[in-house]
């Protein structure tokens, strides 16, 4: 009886160490064949024309844009798209964004050329002003790389924004960063802390994956914090203050599901 | 503690979260054992297992903590990243509960009882499931996106 027992018990284990070592090559079998079609996505970006020089190579599935486009931002999850300006500064914003405060007169668009790149500057005159892409979205992330010359106030990056009243944000100031949302006009803020004022051309970038919310310079976490998810909305810019900054370039990556 | 790293590792969270995997399951199988054979020994061995992989449980909890922070994320990750410190925190308030379940049984001897014990094994199993799922995503944040494999 003894022995029966301990051959049972061997017979357990043994299967038990199967079991955990298929599940383990199952795994190996899946990561390997999701590293394929990723090579393959990267291979697919590589053979894909550069376009007129305004075109960037982003990310494995990135595409640039520039601006004028219409719906640039019609995006499918894992998708990433990098927004540059072109043309007219005015026709640029109306053509790409729509305000949903303020107006095209509170920010004096202008498109120029800086250090061989095109980028929008835009001159506040202290009335807040916000504009956003047309299309609206649910998990995703954002980077604007920017640069301040004169302006001071409050840079925000905005996502599922609604409207003046309902939205969410990181916010730049100086050397102070928050992370929050706005809900029917009433401001939460989710974590807030100083960072390094990097010189030049300034990363901002804002990702909201589920109940996780991040705010980094460039790719160091400066701010995280977590709340409920918000309904899909906007994603753009929030000028609260004066004087003029330069965009270079806006980044933006719908998260993939699991 | 950083000194203690080696140079090529990004912070301590993947020294640790390999202790709470391995106690645990051997925990389990110890339970199951102890089923047939019945013996003291393995009794307390399951117990004592339960205890440091909850103890590692907590360790890979607040290196994690720390560790999403000073990795550099790539946005298409971060609902994996997500995802994987969701479950991080299920299985470190699983195993912690579980465990202070498991103390007070044994300090009453009420894990002797037969049946007692298939539902401990099951429930300790279920938490074999989920540290998996955690493992899995933790995996899958490296493997994938490359997240922590530069310093």
């Amino acid at each position: 009886m003894k022995h029966l027992k301990l051959i049972f018990c061997s017979t357990i284990l043994v299967t038990s160490a199967y079991m955990l070592s298929s599940c383990s090559q199952k795994n190996n079998e899946q990561a390997k064949s999701e590293g394929q079609e990723q090579s393959q996505m990267m291979k697919g970006n590589e053979d894909h024309p550069k376009g007129n020089g305004e075109h960037e190579h982003v990310g494995t599935s990135g595409e640039q844009q520039t601006a004028g486009q219409g719906e640039m931002m019609d995006m499918k999850k894992g998708g990433n798209k990098t927004w540059t300006p072109g043309g007219n500064g005015a026709e640029l914003i109306k053509s790409d964004f729509h305000f949903i405060t303020g107006s095209i007169g509170n920010i004096y668009p202008e498109v120029k050329k800086v250090e061989g790149s095109r980028v929008l500057e835009l001159k506040a005159d202290g009335t807040p002003a916000a504009f956003v892409f047309h299309s609206q979205y649910g998990n995703v992330g954002l980077i604007a790389t920017l640069k301040k010359l004169d302006f001071k106030g409050t840079i925000k990056l905005i996502h599922h924004a609604k409207d003046l009243d309902n939205f969410e944000f990181v916010a730049v100031s100086e050397n102070n960063m928050k992370l929050g949302r706005v809900v029917n006009g009433n401001e939460k803020i989710f974590d807030e802390s100083k960072f390094d004022v990097p010189t030049g051309w300034m990363p901002l970038k804002v990702t909201a994956a589920g109940t996780h919310y991040k705010g980094y310079i460039g790719s160091k976490t400066i701010t995280h914090g977590h709340d409920d998810t918000m309904d899909d909305g906007f994603i753009g810019l929030m000028l609260d203050g004066k004087g003029t900054i330069q965009v270079k370039s806006i980044e933006v990556a719908v998260l993939e599901d699991e | 503690m950083e000194a203690l790293l080696p140079e090529w590792a990004p912070n301590i969270h993947p020294m640790i979260i390999h202790f709470p995997i391995v106690l645990w399951i051997i925990a389990v199988l110890a339970d199951l054992v102890w089923l047939f054979l019945q013996k003291n020994w393995l009794r307390n061995m399951a117990v004592a297992l339960y205890v440091l992989g909850a103890l590692g449980a907590l360790g890979a909890y607040l290196s994690g903590t720390q560790a999403i922070d000073l990795v550099s994320v790539p946005m298409q990750a971060e609902l994996t990243a997500g995802n994987h410190s969701d479950w991080g925190s299920y299985t470190f308030y699983f195993f912690t509960a579980y465990v202070a379940i498991r103390l007070f049984f044994f300090w009453k001897q009420w894990d002797k009882k037969k049946w007692l014990a298939i539902v401990l094994v099951i429930t300790g199993m279920v938490g074999i499931g989920i540290v998996a799922q955690t493992a899995d995503l933790g995996a899958k944040l490296v493997y994938k996106y490359g997240v922590g494999t530069q310093k």
